[in-house]
């Protein structure tokens, strides 16, 4: 019996040494496999998957379905008491235009849109006149998100002019046109007018308007070469 | 075997840790971009007037400004340069998040007149002295998306802060509007 003990603890002993080294020598291989350098590695064992990905998921992008989710996590915080009259958002109706309505809406405008490396679809130059519910100004940068119906979520318009009196008076119009549709708005800060938002880089004039179905936000930025307006505008889910 | 097994595994994971400390080994600057402006409230830097803890307050805001973001909209307005920080993909992305908010800190202490490195609220000092293009390499982070993160993350950080409209003009406004900084960052 103690003839035959030695034997097996030796081979206990050495199968938990190899299986510890192949664990480190797995966790160095996913390590370098992530350098620089590694990233021919990476690509190789993501081609089960998708070419060049984290074997991992790490770089996965969302789901509608978790976008949604983090959506609604984010409206309890950022809700009002009231709803709001109405819901603008630069002519789209949040929650139930599609992803195909603003491509065809846009494009018979002219506008062509893309998925864009972050954002669901980005359209770039879109004029005023292409948007049948938006306030005139300089052409915007419109990011739109969708959730799993494809349905519209929210949608970011940020729009950039050297003059600090056309971004100041797209923002005067955006938030007359935000008060008129949808309420009040429930916080303000800065001041309206260009002399304002000219004076000192980083100055700002913004908007807030928190209802319980519906988050509006203005915000006119100089941003030191240029003026920009921030325009949001989110469906708050129930 | 198995001693040699694990030595190359040693040897892998160091040549990864080692491939992603990109920027403490730079020669130490004397004095961040923002030492020389004054806040019009005081008439010192940035530093000197807030200190630390508003330093500490004012990243803390930052950051979750950032995430309060990314759960409204994910990767929409920001891009997803910010989920990827502790993926390592791209190589730049290697810090995991409390180190990122460390390294932010350090950073925005050190360009606004502050001491070269830090010790944050984790107890971990961090160096203000970072390569800003390494440090957004293969972010390809866009134009728009930095004056997004500038004027609706940024600002409104330093006035929830508590920092007046003058001094964000005055002593902090510089160093962020500068051209050279955004193309340190933007494009990479």
């Amino acid at each position: 019996m103690n003839v035959n003990a030695r034997p097996r603890q030796r081979v206990i002993v050495r199968s938990a040494l190899s299986l510890g080294g192949l664990l480190i020598l797995l966790a160095g291989v996913m390590g370098f496999a992530h350098t620089r350098a590694g990233r021919p590695l990476l690509a190789l064992m993501g081609r089960a998957m998708r070419p060049g990905s984290c074997p991992l998921g790490y770089d996965r992008r969302v789901t509608p379905a978790q976008r949604e989710e983090a959506a609604a996590g984010w409206a309890a915080s950022h809700r009002g008491t009231w709803p709001a009259a109405a819901r603008p958002a630069l002519g789209f109706a949040l929650g139930q235009t599609r992803r195909a309505d603003v491509l065809s809406t846009l494009a018979a405008r002219g506008v062509t849109c893309a998925p864009g490396a972050a954002a669901d679809l980005v359209c770039h130059q879109v004029p005023s006149t292409a948007l049948p519910g938006a306030a005139s100004g300089p052409a915007r940068e419109l990011w739109l998100t969708f959730g799993a119906r494809e349905q519209l979520l929210s949608l970011v318009a940020l729009a950039r002019d050297s003059a600090p009196g056309a971004i100041s008076d797209a923002f005067g119009r955006v938030t007359a046109q935000l008060t008129d549709a949808a309420g009040p708005p429930t916080r303000l800060a800065g001041q309206e007018g260009p002399t304002y938002l000219a004076a000192a880089p980083l100055r700002q004039s913004s908007a807030e308007f928190r209802y319980s179905n519906y988050y509006a936000l203005a915000r006119a930025t100089n941003m030191g070469n240029g003026y920009l307006l921030t325009e949001e505008y989110r469906a708050l889910a129930d | 075997m198995s001693k040699a097994i694990s030595l190359i595994a040693v040897a892998l994971s160091l040549s990864a840790g080692l491939a992603c400390s990109d920027d403490d080994n730079k020669p130490p600057a004397s004095a961040g971009p923002g030492a020389a402006l004054k806040c019009a409230s005081s008439g010192k830097d940035a530093f000197d007037t807030y200190g630390a803890p508003a330093f500490v307050a004012v990243n803390e805001a930052i950051v979750a400004n950032v995430f309060a973001e990314l759960g409204a909209n994910g990767t929409t307005n920001l891009g997803d340069s910010f989920t990827k920080i502790g993926t390592g993909m791209p190589p730049s992305t290697i810090d995991p998040a409390p180190t990122f908010k460390g390294k932010l800190a350090a950073f925005l202490v050190y360009a606004y007149g502050g001491p070269t490195s830090i010790t944050y609220t984790d107890g971990v000092a961090y160096s203000g002295l970072q390569d800003m293009a390494a440090a957004h390499a293969g972010l390809g982070i866009s134009s728009a998306q930095f004056d997004y993160f500038v004027a609706n993350i940024v600002v409104p950080a330093l006035a929830s802060s508590g920092v007046p409209t003058a001094d964000i003009s005055s002593c902090f406004a510089p160093v962020v509007i500068d051209p050279a900084f955004k193309a340190s960052i933007v494009g990479k």
